[in-house]
């Protein structure tokens, strides 16, 4: 029995000799090894003597026990924490940029690293409304990337031999009963040095309420700048805490590791999340649908680390969080696009562009598409239901109607923007009423439908999805748009130059009537004249269009003239004043034929006065 | 003026003014929602305000405990279903465009996002009362060791200094916020002071601030103006400010300097008599706090504080061996202690409940966006419904529809079962307890005749919303409808209604009842004798449990994924 007690008396004595209460000594791990060992192994040795006297007791060597063994636990606690604190740097950020960054980059540039990841923060930026629809699309390459290159990379935190000296005193800690100490004081040090972390990498404390009143710009920014926070903070910052977590306190019983990653992390990873939850809740509107993807894209990519991460029971909260945000932006997504439905179906301006060219509406609704066509892949997981068409508001006819059926087979998107054109097409033909000229109304559309089909026809993603089924009905609206304009128009100028009503009444072939045949060209040359006139200013921006256009006119006129002027220009010759009535010649009018739909008014009498 | 006389005849006054407009059971259900609000906000008043016979039936809780700040938040949630139910749901646009509500929507979501920042403060805040509980935990581990040394005691009250300070730092922070706390925190360099200087937000955020913005724009609707919808609006508003502002008086958050200890409560409304009664109850504590500058009203902290001076005090004057009866004192407190910490156990539910809260805010919220949208998008009407848009519940219904036409087309019976295993459909739906607890609930209706049957379960199987419907029955002589499953009971009332007006609910329960008595019929009694009109549903049953959930999954998404067609269709 002698030994035993002597051992537990020595060892009681080396403990209260670093008594941290009594008098300010310097830390024990700071300082020799071998001291370092002695002091442990006289606390393994109080704690084997408490619970072998536990069996026998003994009270007075109990009482004296465990008062040591208080004094060691909060000697250790104090060295724990001071451990802790010395390595408490936060995480590296300059070189995870690097990592992060280079992995956008490798495809573009793999040489100028180091200037990129100082510059590279503000380029991603977009800076104007016009780049960004540019960047939207590097943006979205930008995530593919991401997928193939990303994913969890562990740094060390705190050194390999500080580690072992934590899980010594862990060890200890836990073995007396001492467990939620441990745990507190783990967590206070780590989550203050992830707070640090989290300062460097720019995740902002933002309320909801702040968030809800940001402007747009400012927002899309900060939204950039969180994905590629939230990347380093789960795949980085998280991950390299976890392990931490494994390395001091595993197999050291009750879950102490998750326990101590929860007590880190728990904090932080709310506050992280707490502003992708503010953007799911915002506002919809149609312009941050791009953005809300974005967003969306980048936690589904996050969402299989964010599992691994956070897999223990404690954290379950966490990932079921993520979840509900996803799930909310998929849903607001979807509610920003039918919101863009509505919108383009309800645009409400009616003063007509003058010259019948294309509306701003339709190039806008146009480049929204094809950025849609961009983020095809995320939309189409998400957009999974047809669009809400007329069919649901029967009787309605403040929309369009139209038969999916012809479009079996496609999906869902697609059939959104099929709808989103033909909704743009309505509301179009609507503001088309409100030009005067019916001519110009025809020209105004063909012109506008005509800016689709070419806008579809240069996207080739964009024509895939809308299929050449529905570009048929289009062509064949611009087309009919353009018969009708020409109807419209030249009616009445072909209507100068036919035989019937010539011809003087009641005799066979005497002959022309003379008065009826000046009359016809003098009302010809004045419709001629006024057509070109008002036609010269309308304007066809594809000149392709122009020139067929024109082709199809003369092809129509100039035969039509010829052979009026080629069976009459006698009869008028012969009278008086020829120069009045026949005032066009056939080259003439060709040329006249030219200066329409180029969108500015000409001199017509210079002109006749060179012919 | 009696405040009951003012009610009635505003609501008469509606309902002669907009009777072509508004149909009777429209304006019942406003007011039984109204009248449901007082209700339940009035079985949280502490008994000695109250009836005798009430404390005689369930004590309650006390004042701001955590119990009682759970029941607390199970009526709102109660009322904010309601609300959705009645006031938002199914609702046409052009409600929302007339003169006062499309002031008052607008304000209310505001508030609503204010609301969001503080449930998301109370969280955090609860986080810190969970590490106070640790730390009394160690404390009172230490402390019920036996024998006791001189060992436990040292590190029972090193625990609780920590503990102490950590409460008071918060307290400090509180009132001069910036270097004094920083300061005292590296004074103490203990555990959790750390903690409890970061905050969720940003410095300047202010609970107090954000419950003053949330209060002073609310201003009581004239009694003449308004359309039935105003006065629900505003109540809505209402018990959100008194729930938040109860919620940051008692628990920590972010700087609460500044709140005011009483709300403009507006007197002439009936609802608001119980809410008056309980601010009255908590201004009172609330300024006693301010000049002890203490932190944090709840029953349990305060008691947890006292206590822990308490032991401080016996440990630092610890001898050993510890005379008698100075050992029993302490014992007593350890005890207490003890019970104090299992109620903050109640902490983690808590903290889930303000979690729950915060999606159904954000989900209301959501839907009267929707209808908002849906108002300023058009200049023209149409006649659009717009619906929420819930995946699920319309594969239900319309699988639920399909069924219901196939047994009554196959034979003509009078006793009718239908169940529909809605688990087996090809696509796989949530288990029913991520969603809340199925309950049944039998309607008395007055359906003899087969078509209205038909029609009657037509109508509940219609029931929108995240929900479904696992059974309905109708009883052979047509007088009794059971419906079985997790759906909206105010919805189904609502629904079966238009079929047959003398539909009244005559049970509810839990099909799996998880707190066993939580349906009891506890105060039916005295209400039911108020006279009142003729369609009074015989008892109050709404303090149904709202499906609240502790592992709560959002709208389910993956489904949408997989192949429900209709999720963007929401209008």
């Amino acid at each position: 029995m002698e030994p035993p007690e002597n051992d537990s008396q020595t060892a009681q004595q080396i403990i209260l000799r670093w008594d941290s209460t009594a008098s300010q000594l310097p830390m024990i791990f700071q300082g020799d090894r071998q001291e370092i060992d002695r002091y442990l192994q006289a606390v393994d040795q109080i704690q084997t003597s408490i619970q072998s006297t536990t069996l026998s007791e003994d009270d007075g060597v109990d009482s004296q026990s465990t008062n040591a063994i208080q004094i060691a636990m909060a000697r250790l606690e104090d060295e724990f924490r001071n451990i802790l604190i010395t390595n408490s740097t936060p995480i590296d950020t300059e070189s995870l940029t690097e990592s992060v960054s280079s992995a956008h980059l490798t495809p573009r540039t793999s040489t100028d690293n180091d200037e990129y990841t100082t510059r590279g923060e503000d380029e991603a930026l977009p800076r104007d409304p016009s780049s960004s629809l540019l960047q939207r699309i590097g943006s979205s390459n930008k995530f593919v990337n991401c997928r193939s290159m990303n994913s969890i990379r562990e740094q060390d935190l705190i050194p390999p031999e500080s580690i072992s000296d934590l899980r010594c005193i862990a060890q200890r800690m836990i073995t007396a009963g001492y467990f939620r100490e441990c745990v507190q004081v783990y967590g206070s040090v780590r989550k203050s040095v992830v707070d640090g972390s989290f300062k460097k990498l720019g995740v902002e404390k933002l309320s909801i309420g702040d968030i809800q009143r940001l402007e747009w710009e400012a927002l899309n920014a900060k939204i950039v700048r969180w994905i590629r926070a939230a990347k380093v903070c789960i795949r980085v910052l998280f991950a390299s805490e976890k392990r931490l977590c494994k390395q001091i306190f595993e197999d050291l019983g009750t879950a102490a590791d998750d326990a101590c990653f929860m007590e880190t992390v728990k904090g932080p990873a709310i506050q992280l999340f707490n502003f992708a939850e503010a953007i799911s809740i915002s506002r919809r509107s149609p312009e941050k649908l791009f953005k809300i993807l974005d967003l969306h894209d980048s936690l589904l990519d996050l969402l299989p680390d964010i599992d691994d991460v956070f897999d223990s029971k404690a954290a379950e909260s966490i990932s079921i969080q993520v979840t509900e945000i996803l799930s909310r932006l998929a849903e607001a997504a979807r509610g920003m696009l039918s919101e863009f439905e509505n919108a383009v179906l309800r645009e409400p301006s009616r003063v007509p562009v003058p010259g019948g060219t294309i509306h701003p509406l339709t190039r806008y609704v146009m480049n929204y598409i094809s950025l849609i066509s961009d983020y095809k892949q995320t939309l189409g997981e998400l957009i999974v239901s047809k669009p809400a068409t007329a069919s649901r508001l029967s009787g309605d006819s403040n929309s369009p109607d139209i038969d999916f059926t012809d479009h079996e087979g496609q999906s869902p998107l697609a059939l959104h923007l099929i709808w989103i054109i033909s909704i743009l097409h309505f509301n179009l033909e609507g503001k088309s009423k409100h030009y005067k000229d019916n001519s110009l109304a025809h020209l105004f559309i063909m012109n506008n439908v005509h800016y689709i089909v070419q806008k579809i026809k240069s996207s080739q993603e964009l024509r895939d999805m809308i299929g050449d089924n529905y570009l048929r009905i289009l062509t064949r609206i611009f087309r009919q748009a353009a018969t009708n304009h020409q109807r419209a128009t030249w009616i009445g100028v072909l209507h100068c130059l036919r035989d019937e009503g010539l011809h003087s009444t009641g005799s066979f072939s005497s002959g022309v009537s003379k008065s009826a045949l000046r009359e016809r060209f003098k009302s010809f040359n004045a419709i001629f004249d006024e057509v070109h006139r008002t036609q010269s200013l309308w304007l066809i921006p594809d000149e392709q269009l122009r020139e067929e256009l024109r082709i199809s006119i003369l092809e129509k006129l100039i035969p039509a003239y010829r052979s009026f002027l080629g069976r009459f220009r006698n009869h008028i010759e012969s009278g008086r004043h020829p120069e009045n009535y026949i005032k066009f010649s056939v080259e003439y009018l060709e040329t006249a034929v030219l200066d329409l739909f180029e969108g500015y008014a000409v001199n017509q009498h210079s002109r006749r006065r060179s012919q | 003026m009696p405040p009951t006389d003012n009610q009635g005849s505003f609501l008469n006054r509606i309902s002669i003014r907009r009777n072509q407009v508004v149909y009777e059971h429209e304006i019942e259900d406003l007011e039984q929602f109204q009248k449901h609000v007082a209700d339940r906000l009035s079985e949280l008043l502490p008994p000695s305000s109250h009836a005798d016979e009430l404390a005689a039936v369930d004590p309650p809780e006390t004042l701001l405990s955590i119990a009682w700040f759970r029941r607390l938040l199970d009526a709102f949630l109660c009322c904010e279903a309601e609300f959705k139910a009645v006031v938002i749901m199914g609702r046409d646009a052009a409600n929302f465009a007339k003169s006062p509500l499309d002031r008052l929507i607008p304000e209310h979501l505001d508030r609503t996002v204010k609301a969001l920042d503080i449930c998301n403060a109370i969280t955090h805040g609860i986080d810190l009362l969970l590490h106070w509980q640790k730390l009394a935990q160690i404390a009172v581990d230490s402390l019920q060791q036996r024998p006791i040394g001189e060992g436990h005691v040292k590190r029972a009250r090193k625990a609780l200094n920590t503990l102490l300070s950590s409460i008071t730092i918060d307290d400090k922070e509180n009132h001069h916020h910036g270097k004094a706390a920083a300061a005292a925190a590296k004074d103490h360099a203990t555990i959790g002071n750390l903690r409890s200087l970061s905050y969720c937000f940003a410095r300047s955020w202010s609970a107090s601030k954000q419950i003053q913005a949330m209060s002073s724009n609310l201003v009581a609707p004239r009694g003449g103006e308004p359309t039935g919808l105003v006065i629900p609006v505003y109540l809505m508003s209402f018990v959100l400010v008194f729930v938040m502002w109860a919620m940051v008086a008692a628990i920590p958050c972010q700087e609460r300097t500044g709140l005011g200890a009483h709300l403009q409560l507006p007197k002439q409304f009936q609802w608001a008599h119980p809410m008056i009664g309980l601010q009255e109850k908590i201004g009172e504590l609330w300024k006693k706090k301010e000049k002890k500058g203490r932190s944090g009203l709840l029953d349990e902290t305060q008691r947890l504080e006292k206590l822990g001076r308490n032991i401080v005090e016996f440990a630092d004057g610890f001898t050993f061996p510890v005379e008698a009866e100075k050992a029993a004192e302490v014992e007593e407190q350890v005890a207490e202690m003890v019970e104090i910490c299992q109620k903050m156990e109640e902490l983690v539910p808590l903290q889930l409940q303000v979690r729950e809260l915060f999606h159904r805010i954000v989900r209301s919220r959501a839907e009267a966006l929707d209808v908002l949208d849906q108002m300023s998008e058009r200049d023209r009407s149409l006649p659009i419904r717009r619906y929420p848009s819930c995946i699920v519940s319309q594969k239900c219904i319309t699988f639920s529809f399909a069924l219901c036409k196939r047994v009554f087309s196959s034979s003509y019976k009078t006793y009718i079962n239908i169940d529909i295993v809605v688990q087996n459909r090809s696509c796989r739906l949530l288990p029913t307890s991520t969603m809340g607890e199925p309950q049944k609930v039998i309607f008395q209706v007055c359906l003899h005749d087969c078509r209205s049957q038909r029609k009657a379960m037509k109508a509940i199987s219609k029931v929108i919303g995240e929900f479904w419907i696992n059974s309905i029955e109708v009883d052979v002589d047509g007088n009794n409808l059971t419906a079985v499953g997790v759906f909206d009971l105010i919805c189904g009332h609502r629904k079966l209604k238009k079929v047959c007006k003398k539909t009244k609910i005559k049970s509810v329960e839990i099909v799996k009842p998880e707190e066993p008595k939580k349906e009891e019929p506890k105060k039916e009694e005295p209400k039911k004798e108020e006279p009142k009109k003729e369609e009074e549903p015989k008892n109050p049953v709404w303090h149904y449990q709202p499906p609240y959930n502790p592992c709560y999954m959002p709208q389910p998404f993956y489904v949408a994924v997989e192949e429900t067609p209709h999720c963007c269709v929401i209008f």
